[in-house]
């Protein structure tokens, strides 16, 4: 007899009736249905039990129409868990891809919330807005000048607020040797903390009073982090002193834990505030409050009560024709945007493009597992479509049928959003740690009111997504052939029809983000691979702070320079060691606009001239060919003739038709040098930058501060030199500060945050799509083995040969995906503009990436249809025709 | 004539009563299904299991049957049996309701036939 008819209607009498009753009525109906199946035969006997059974649960429900009451969903609600757990592993394989896929969700958007939408924490933040120069499209900072005028007109403002970025060596004691490395301030306009309505935690706030332009006060606030971190907590720190180059500054105050810089372009983490008429001290160039081209400072302002940013704007046009004589450049104007979330600049900027790619890519593979999820579903839907039959034949409506199915999925979508969110806390951490570029450690990934409710929009979304179809499929029994064992009905096919849809999905998705990934990887490889122009290999870039050894006269440097080359010279495993004024990669960079050439001025709107003073071999360390002319000789020292070595891109647009060897560089204000040699040109920055015009001058020509130090190794002692750095130069001179020691490799991954962050996650979520897609192909080919084991049965029977089976379940698989992989492809190559902009030498529309993915995903599928394929060659024709 | 109890019998609980009492009265075990069976066949139509389970349960829960539970047996799947039995109250109550009967037919046999 058919016993799990009897399972279902004993289960859903348990349920129906009162305890004591149901007991001796089971009792009752199983005796007579003993001698109807005696007489009846197994099918009517199976119906005579369901009307039996459904006369019972009719007689005891005591009022049908009040049957969605709140304690009735608390009732289903209850069995929804109860009927989960017994499909335990099924269950579980459910919340883990849930958990999976809405946790890299949620991860990436606290990512996004943090950088993107998180408001300022200060006093009405919706007041405020961001002042910005703008020279067409590109925004540009604000000199003194300018904010100063902007801050006496601009009536629609109730404050006007200019920050600067500042990192002047920082030490703690007066004559620190070793200086705190990494910390970055901001210089503030004495109204900063005022306007923003920020009241400082511990101490005061800086003021106007701090901040006149005569004789500002040497005070400092510091931030909550650096009171932790290098005070201690110690609240007697207010009054302590503390060195900022070289000069001393009382500390007044302390910000709140919760407070950030307004978004600078070192990240958000501020470490510090200084008045704003500090700059000739802590900022670089001298005193520049009077230098209207010295563009350096970013300016915020509250809107006065009841002006709308559009007011502000009409005002800032007419401001901009006031002083676009005086104090603002020509062709460029001022404007205002939402100012709520911060400055919005250098993080967000460089973030977004990489934060809205992966968004949609984590989207994608949330929609990956829904459809992975259906499958699943679908499959116990199967299972199940006997007993739903039964239920519906004892009187459960479809409606109730439905509202079970869909809590079993909220609460499956349930705990998968609560184990997403841990994974998210953890992941979200993992992405910034990934990313690691300077600042990003700053970044907030707290948890706030955003975030939660994103996740449980996930939660809701993903419900419906992964679960309507499944349950309005489920819902539907058939009772007749459901009875009849073996027997495959309508249901089943168009549920096949489904699955093979869900999967078709999956495999177009994952096309898509496999793409995107082949595409990254391929990206970051040319990124590394790229020629640079120089040889990067076994070279160790110092950088120093040559302000801080207190040398008056630049010819001290000199003396220095020689040392620190013969003292680290001589270290073992170091081939050659040479240094420069500016460095690679974030390193310092020196330009001028103030030269001649001929002893004729650079013709305005060239772009600036960059230069470095180099030590002798510094060209022949870092492998520079030399294109024309000659490098520096021996012979070119302190008193011959000055000398300069040029780059291709000098030459290039300096050259006006002539060769520019032998013209001569005017520079420093009146000295001339000698061009003697063309070298290829060098990246400096970064990989995608267009190479500037950039002169060489040995610093025994021109002694100046020197930022750099180019050791380099054999390569096999790298590490001991990395080590063996930092102690020696503070033997030579223990007041010069270090700011970093690293390979140029390091250096290098360093500017390439972006490109890394974006392969290394891309390539994080292929494997997760194909994962996935491996999933997904399995279970539909094993569903479709299960459904036609007999068929496969009967053609072993007359003769098929495994490997035949074998073969045609594999080709069935490679059907099944086929059509995704087409829509996939195509898909790819319709979204290949969006990632464009964030490759490198790769064309997106590369048919050797595009054909490896096709070819991934063939073979991914190939593989997952094997187990199931293998199942069903081995399959005994026997037990296959005798059904269940 | 008895007193009449708190609340008139209905019809089918009536005859759930006069079932179990048959069912008693030939010695045998008055339990859901034997109590079905009896008003089927006396009946002569089929009354839906639910009807009789619930009247039971209520003519015990007003205390005109009283119940106890046999242990089951390998047929029933374990499970106990509930067996039933007229209480006092149940045969007044049944005296009631009959007595009541009897007296609104008398002088209707012309109409009524013979019962």
């Amino acid at each position: 007899m058919p016993s799990w008819v009897w399972r279902v209607v004993e289960r859903h009498l348990r349920r129906r009736l009162p305890a004591g009753a149901a007991g001796p009525a089971l009792g009752d109906l199983a005796e007579d249905y003993e001698g109807q199946r005696r007489s009846l035969g197994r099918l009517r006997s199976a119906l005579w039990l369901l009307r039996e059974a459904r006369s019972l649960s009719q007689s005891y429900e005591p009022d049908r129409s009040s049957s969605f009451r709140l304690e009735c969903l608390w009732r289903e609600s209850r069995l929804a868990v109860r009927s989960l757990t017994r499909a335990r592993w099924h269950s579980a394989a459910i919340v883990a891809l849930l958990a999976v896929a809405i946790g890299a969700n949620v991860a990436m958007f606290s990512l996004v919330n943090a950088v993107m939408l998180r408001e300022l924490p200060v006093q009405r933040p919706a007041e405020l807005v961001a002042v910005k120069r703008m020279s067409r499209d590109v925004s540009q900072g604000v000199s003194f000048p300018l904010y100063e005028a902007l801050r006496e007109r601009w009536q629609s403002m109730s404050g006007l607020i200019a920050v600067g970025d500042v990192s002047p060596a920082f030490s703690l004691d007066a004559a620190s040797s070793a200086g705190v490395e990494n910390v970055f301030g901001t210089m503030v306009s004495g109204n900063y903390f005022r306007v923003l309505g920020v009241n400082v935690a511990v101490g005061r706030a800086l003021t106007e009073d701090d901040d006149r332009f005569e004789d500002p006060r040497p005070v400092i606030v510091i931030s909550h982090t650096l009171w932790q971190t290098r005070f201690g907590g110690a609240p007697e720190v207010v009054g302590r002193s503390v060195w900022l180059a070289g000069s001393r500054f009382t500390i007044v105050g302390i910000t709140p834990a919760a407070f950030r810089n307004l978004g600078g372009d070192r990240g958000i983490g501020g470490d510090y505030w200084v008045p704003l008429n500090m700059q000739p001290i802590v900022g670089r160039g001298g005193d520049r409050r009077r230098n209207a081209g010295a563009s350096m400072l970013r300016v915020m302002g509250r809107l006065r009560d009841g002006v709308s940013m559009r007011q502000a704007q009409a005002e800032a046009a007419v401001l901009t024709g006031q002083l676009s004589t005086t104090v603002l450049m020509a062709s460029t104007t001022i404007h205002v945007f939402d100012g709520s979330r911060g400055l919005g600049d250098a993080t967000a900027r460089r973030y977004w493009p990489a934060l809205r790619l992966l968004s949609v890519t984590v989207a994608l593979i949330l929609l990956m597992a829904c459809a992975n999820i259906a499958s699943l579903l679908l499959a116990r839907a199967t299972n199940r479509q006997r007993e739903v039959a039964v239920r519906q034949a004892l009187g459960c409506g479809r409606a109730r049928l439905l509202l079970q199915f869909m809590l079993e999925n909220s609460w499956l979508a349930a705990a998968g959003g609560a184990l997403g969110l841990l994974v998210a806390i953890g992941g979200a951490r993992a992405l910034v740690t990934m990313a690691a570029p300077p600042g990003a450690a700053g970044i907030d990934l707290s948890l706030d009111r955003n975030v939660l409710l994103f996740t449980l929009a996930s939660c809701v979304v993903t419900t419906l997504l992964f679960g309507l179809v499944p349950a309005l499929q489920s819902s539907r029994g058939q009772l007749e052939s459901a009875l009849r064992a073996g027997s495959r009905s309508a249901t089943s096919r168009s549920r096949q029809i489904l699955n093979r849809l869900l999967v078709a999905v999956q495999v177009a998705l994952a096309v898509v983000l496999v793409a995107a990934c082949v595409q990254f990887s391929r990206s970051l490889h040319n990124l590394f691979a790229a020629d640079l122009g120089f040889d990067r290999r076994d070279l160790i870039m110092v950088s120093i702070d040559g302000r801080t050894v207190g040398f008056q006269q630049p010819a001290q440097f000199v003396g220095l320079a020689h040392e620190l080359i013969d003292r680290l010279s001589s270290l073992p495993g170091v081939k050659s060691t040479t240094l420069a004024a500016t460095g690679f990669f974030g390193g310092a960079r020196r330009g001028t606009s103030e030269f001649t050439i001929d002893a004729q001025p650079a013709t305005p709107g060239r772009p600036s001239l960059l230069y470095s003073e180099v030590s002798h071999g510094y060209l022949q360390a870092l492998d520079v060919p030399v294109v024309a002319g000659r490098s520096f000789a021996p012979d070119d020292r302190a008193g011959s003739v000055p000398v300069a070595v040029v780059n291709e891109a000098f030459a290039r647009t300096y050259s006006a038709g002539q060769s520019v060897i032998g013209r001569r560089l005017g520079m420093y204000g009146d000295r001339e040098f000698a061009i003697v040699g063309v070298v290829r040109d060098a990246k400096l920055n970064d990989l995608r930058e267009t190479t500037e015009p950039l002169a060489f001058i040995l610093i025994d020509q021109s002694p100046n501060r020197f930022n750099h130090i180019f050791v380099k190794t054999d390569g096999r002692q790298q590490a001991a030199v990395l080590a063996a750095i930092r102690p020696m130069i503070q033997q030579v001179s223990p007041t010069l500060r270090i700011d970093s020691v690293e390979t140029l490799e390091d250096a290098l991954e360093r500017t390439l945050g972006q490109d890394v962050f974006a392969a290394r996650l891309s390539g994080l979520f292929g494997g997760i799509a194909i994962a996935l897609v491996c999933f997904g192909v399995y279970g539909v080919i094993s569903y479709l083995v299960v459904t036609r084991t007999r068929e496969i049965g009967v053609r072993l029977a007359i003769g098929a040969r495994p490997q035949d089976v074998l073969r045609q379940v594999i080709s069935e698989a490679l059907l099944v995906v086929s059509p995704g992989l087409v829509v996939g492809l195509v898909a790819a190559l319709a979204l290949e503009r969006f990632i464009a902009s964030l490759l490198f030498g790769a064309s997106p529309r590369d048919p050797v990436t595009f054909g490896a993915v096709a070819l991934l995903m063939l073979a991914t599928t190939a593989l997952a249809a094997y187990v199931p394929a293998r199942r069903a060659a081995k399959i005994a024709p026997v037990i296959a025709l005798r059904g269940e | 004539m008895s007193t009449a109890p708190q609340s008139p019998l209905g019809e089918f609980e009536v005859v759930v009563l006069l079932a179990v009492l048959h069912l008693t009265e030939r010695d045998e075990l008055a339990y859901g299904s034997p109590v079905r069976q009896e008003i089927e066949r006396r009946g002569g139509r089929p009354v839906a299991r639910g009807a009789v389970y619930i009247t039971l349960d209520r003519l015990a829960e007003k205390g005109l049957l009283d119940s106890r539970l046999s242990s089951g047996s390998a047929e029933r799947k374990l499970r106990p049996r509930r067996l039933f039995r007229v209480t006092p109250a149940g045969l007044r109550a049944l005296r009631h309701a009959m007595g009541l009967f009897a007296r609104m037919q008398r002088g209707l046999e012309p109409v009524l036939g013979d019962l």
